[in-house]
């Protein structure tokens, strides 16, 4: 039980990096590559801050601002200087691996015994439920801490998630939609689409260092490897979460991507609670997203299938 | 439609999270929990229930310690949890017998559901006080004596417990084979505890069957014991054998000198105090008393009268043998008992082992942790399980192990490297924790310092053995002013290496020149960059990307002739002359024996951080050649490999 609460809390946190990717890749079809730097930008910004004695909340703030200055800066070179997208990405994402030295000045900056986002919980937890409270949830024993810490990524999330919805639907975010749809168009209706793209990397990188700092945070540590293969996880949820919800509307892409992003974090986690091989985790995490991809599909296939059967009968 | 959608969706997440939860039902707070051997009805704690317990104690001492850490962790496992469900009050007599009697008058008046006390003169004065309360005793030898009742079955209606009357016949029987030619055994005690008097008693009856006189000398407080024993080792007597006698266990240390200083075989009742200096023990651990003793109070916590509760008398005629000092000493154990001295045997522990990722480091500690396991006698499946874990370098896969891992109990945890002792140690805060493979445990925000660290965590750390390669270096090539090495930016323990030889260079008087490498394919140029800048030595600190990358250094150091030397071993091979390796099969090695002192119940925060207990000296002469080089005859002879 507390492995499925960890999960949910795990997948809840990254869903700010799938909201991240969603932007980039869906809205603006961008593919951006400068999420695996800054990932760890927000991750390095936010320890660093933490470590110098900063509230962790403004913190967090201050390593989504950072990440949104990557992310425009990507954005600039993509527009300014006619930079192929991925191209950009990776120069940013290379620089910043050297930032994020400096920022931390060494590779690794442990916040274990620091004050974090989290530390308020727990103490808010302590001072509500006790010191190491337990809760029985149907059965399993399930430390108190852990729930309050699930509710409170819950609330963070849906809070993004309407904040971003309601973005989308104001009239900057709608020409920013339509610049991904169909930037010829919108250019003649007088928006600068340059403009667009810029904020609209910024955010998204805002969001993903923003997921950087949260996971620093609850993991206790900050590393400059850390982003390493985010950016391809984060895909894997937009499209998991696109695959099972099967709808277009803007809600619903939003709510997809948290919903794929949780549910990856609980295929890893079936995958380890089963005791496999530790060798084989990374095929069994293949193939467990692979059956989650196509069920859908093969689901609808046989509806239509005992339909048409009723149909000639 | 989209509500059908939106239900799609909330179906796949909770169907998968079904899946999970149905894999995880062996750890639901249900009847069927792990060790459901002899459990009656009534032991198990009912939910929503905060429960009061009473402990009292003659004075703070290791024995108690000990009693205490098995009696908790049994009661968890019958559901009592300390400080969550069950409330804990303890007292202690500070050592004082005048005080005893205060205590349990001060517990008899506070609201609790049973008193615990502990130890001969504390029952007595608890019999003697307490009225309103039942109470469970342990630590006893004879609570008979105490006045808790005529028999063990016929005993005062508000008290029932463990005794734990030693065996003595056993005791005196291994120190005749032990040592042969026995004929005098000579013990120590304080006649006012009626403990003692008894086991003395027993002691005497059964030494006259066999023909061996009991020598016997009595003190009365602390302070006489270390003359006592120095008088009774004067008494041409051939071993001593004390028992679990509170003043003399007070006191052991002294007895333990004395015995040392006359080569005098100790042995013991109390098991525990084996590690602190006697050679052998035969009898109780105070631990596993303790854990029987759990089973005794959840009873009465739930409403049993302890008057139809019999006491019960617990040994668990363990045999724990000191092997380092009986070599020392020349002597030879039977074989029956070291046979049967294993206490670690039989508990099957469930151990969880995490790596970040696959690298020959890990597999080697993985290794060394696994032979080490197996050379204090364990077998896999049958004394311990083992589950491994590996994260594939991933660090949100990392953070799923480390849920995984904390949804079970684990009798220990084992981690290697650094990200995965982080985020292990940040999740899991109730089990013990045993790293392998850290660099530099402080700056990965492990402690303080070595000794002043998180109380659930201790561990190996491998960091280099800076100093001794230096000196080598020195030594081989004297007059050497110049060093140099590359290292890795991106790795923690790269920078905080560089950062100690740099010190440790300061220290000899030498200079460092250290240029930095982001990717393997930079390596190369960086040596170079070191090479044309003046250097005479390659002093090779070791991180993951100049391991995966040393041959191309090595290329450089011979093609501009400059002798490499090197922290990992297999590049001597590659052309190094000569390499001071710490060893990670030895850091799983020793991992495994952090576990063991903290599965015989020793805190994991009273155990300091260690490095790897050994160095290796590899050597190679041919590079020796070919630099015209001499390495010191003394690194020779002590190299495991020369080729």
């Amino acid at each position: 039980m507390s492995l499925l609460i960890g999960s949910f809390t795990i997948g809840l946190i990254l869903a700010l990096l799938a909201l991240g990717i969603f932007i980039s890749f869906r809205i603006f079809d961008f593919p951006d590559i400068t999420a695996e730097g800054s990932f760890t930008f927000g991750a390095a910004t936010a320890a660093s801050l933490i470590v110098a004695g900063v509230n962790p909340l403004l913190s967090s703030f201050i390593a989504f601002i950072a990440g949104m200055a990557a992310g425009a800066v990507t954005g600039l070179i993509h527009t300014r200087f006619k930079i192929n997208p991925l191209l950009a990405g990776i120069l940013v994402m290379t620089a910043l691996y050297s930032v994020n030295l400096h920022v931390m000045g060494k590779s690794n900056m442990p916040l274990l015994n620091e004050t974090t986002v989290f530390t308020w919980i727990e103490n808010f937890s302590v001072a509500v439920s006790g010191e190491g409270a337990k809760a029985n949830v149907i059965g399993w024993e399930v430390a108190v801490k852990d729930l309050w810490l699930l509710f409170f990524c819950l609330l963070v999330i849906v809070a993004f998630c309407i904040g971003l919805w309601w973005f989308f639907k104001t009239n900057i975010g709608t020409a920013m939609r339509a610049t991904g749809d169909n930037d010829q168009m919108i250019r003649a209706l007088g928006v600068n689409t340059k403009a667009m793209i810029i904020i609209g990397v910024a955010l998204s990188n805002g969001f993903i260092a923003l997921a950087g700092a949260m996971l620093a945070q609850y993991q206790g540590f900050a590393d400059v490897q850390m982003g390493i293969g985010m950016m391809v996880w984060g895909l894997a949820s937009v499209i998991i979460g696109e695959a099972i919800i099967n709808d277009n509307s803007l809600g619903f892409v939003i709510a997809g991507a948290v919903v794929g992003s949780v549910l990856f974090r609980l295929l890893v986690a079936i995958a380890l609670r089963w005791g496999l091989n530790p060798n084989d985790l990374k095929i069994i995490t293949a193939l467990f997203v692979f059956i989650a991809l196509i069920l859908p599909g093969l689901m609808k296939n046989k509806k239509k299938l005992t339909f048409k059967r009723r149909a000639h009968a | 439609m989209k509500i059908k959608k939106v239900l799609n969706a909330l179906l796949a997440l909770l169907a998968i999270a079904g899946i999970l939860l149905l894999s995880d039902l062996g750890n639901r707070i249900g009847p069927e929990k792990r060790g459901t051997k002899t459990r009656k009805a009534g032991t198990k704690a009912v939910e929503g229930i905060t429960y009061k317990l009473g402990l009292t104690y003659f004075a703070p001492e290791e024995a108690f310690e000990m009693m205490v850490t098995g009696l908790w962790k049994g009661m968890e496992e019958l559901g009592f949890v300390k400080d969550s469900n069950l409330i804990v009050i303890a007292q202690h007599a500070n050592g004082e017998m005048a005080n005893l009697q205060p205590i349990h008058l001060n517990m008899d008046n506070q609201d609790v559901d049973v008193i615990v006390p502990t130890s001969t003169p504390g029952i007595s004065a608890a019999v003697a006080t307490v009225k309103k309360h039942p109470m469970v005793f342990t630590m006893s030898y004879t609570p008979l004596e105490a006045g808790v009742g005529e028999s063990f079955t016929k005993h005062r209606p508000n008290i029932t417990g463990v005794a734990s009357f030693p065996p003595v016949e056993k005791t005196i029987d291994f120190i005749r084979e032990t040592i042969p030619g026995t004929k005098r055994i000579g013990t120590l005690y304080n006649s006012s505890e009626a403990n003692s008097r008894k086991v003395a008693e027993v002691g005497k009856a059964y030494c006259e069957k066999t023909g061996i006189e009991l020598v016997e000398s009595t003190v009365i407080n602390t302070s006489e014991v270390y003359q006592a024993t120095s008088a009774l080792c004067m008494r041409n007597i051939d071993a001593i054998w004390i028992s679990g006698d509170n003043t003399a266990i007070q006191a052991f240390h002294a007895i333990v000198k004395v015995c040392n200083d006359n080569k005098m075989p100790l042995v013991v009742n109390d098991v525990e105090f084996v590690d602190n200096g006697a050679l052998a023990g035969v009898g109780i651990s105070w631990y596993n008393t303790g854990h029987f003793t759990a089973p005794f109070v959840a009873r009465v916590l739930n409403g049993e009268n302890p008057k139809n509760i019999p006491i019960e008398n617990y040994v668990d005629e363990l045999i724990v043998l000191n092997t380092g000092l009986a070599e020392k000493w020349g002597i030879q154990f039977p074989e029956k008992y070291l046979a049967k001295s294993n206490p670690l045997k039989g508990n099957n522990y469930k151990f969880s082992l995490t790596h970040y990722v696959d690298s020959p480091n890990s597999e080697d500690a993985e290794h060394g942790l696994r032979e080490e396991l197996k050379r204090n006698g364990l077998v896999e499946g049958k004394d311990y399980t083992l589950k491994v874990f590996n994260a594939q370098g991933d660090v949100s896969t990392m953070n799923s192990i480390a849920d995984a891992v904390s949804a079970e109990k684990w009798d220990i945890v084992f981690v290697t490297s650094t990200p995965t002792t982080q985020t292990l140690v940040n999740k899991i805060k109730n089990m013990p924790i045993v790293f392998a493979n850290v660099g530099d445990p402080v700056k990965a925000g492990l402690g303080i310092s070595f000794t002043d660290h998180l109380s659930h965590v201790t561990g190996i750390s491998t960091m280099s053995d800076f100093k001794s390669l230096i000196e080598l270096v020195k030594e081989s090539m004297p007059g050497i002013k110049t060093i140099g090495t590359v290292y890795t930016p991106g790795e923690v323990n790269s920078v905080a290496y560089k950062e100690r030889l740099q010190q440790e260079a300061k220290n000899a008087g030498l200079r460092l020149i250290a240029v930095p490498a982001n990717s393997a394919t930079e390596v190369a140029d960086a040596a170079l960059s070191i090479a044309n800048r003046g250097i005479e030595a390659f002093t090779q600190i070791s991180d993951n990307l100049t391991a995966s990358c040393g041959s191309s250094i090595i290329k450089v150091a011979y093609d501009n002739h400059i002798p490499y030397f090197a922290f990992i071993e297999k590049q001597v091979e590659q052309g190094a002359v000569a390499a001071i390796s710490r060893d990670y099969y030895n850091a799983g090695a020793d991992a495994v024996d952090m576990a063991i002192e903290v599965l015989k119940g020793k805190s994991p925060g009273s155990i300091p951080y260690r490095y790897v207990g050994k160095s290796i000296v590899t050597v190679n002469r041919d590079a020796m050649d070919y630099f015209n080089i001499k390495v010191p005859e003394k690194y020779i002879s002590e190299a495991v490999n020369n080729e």
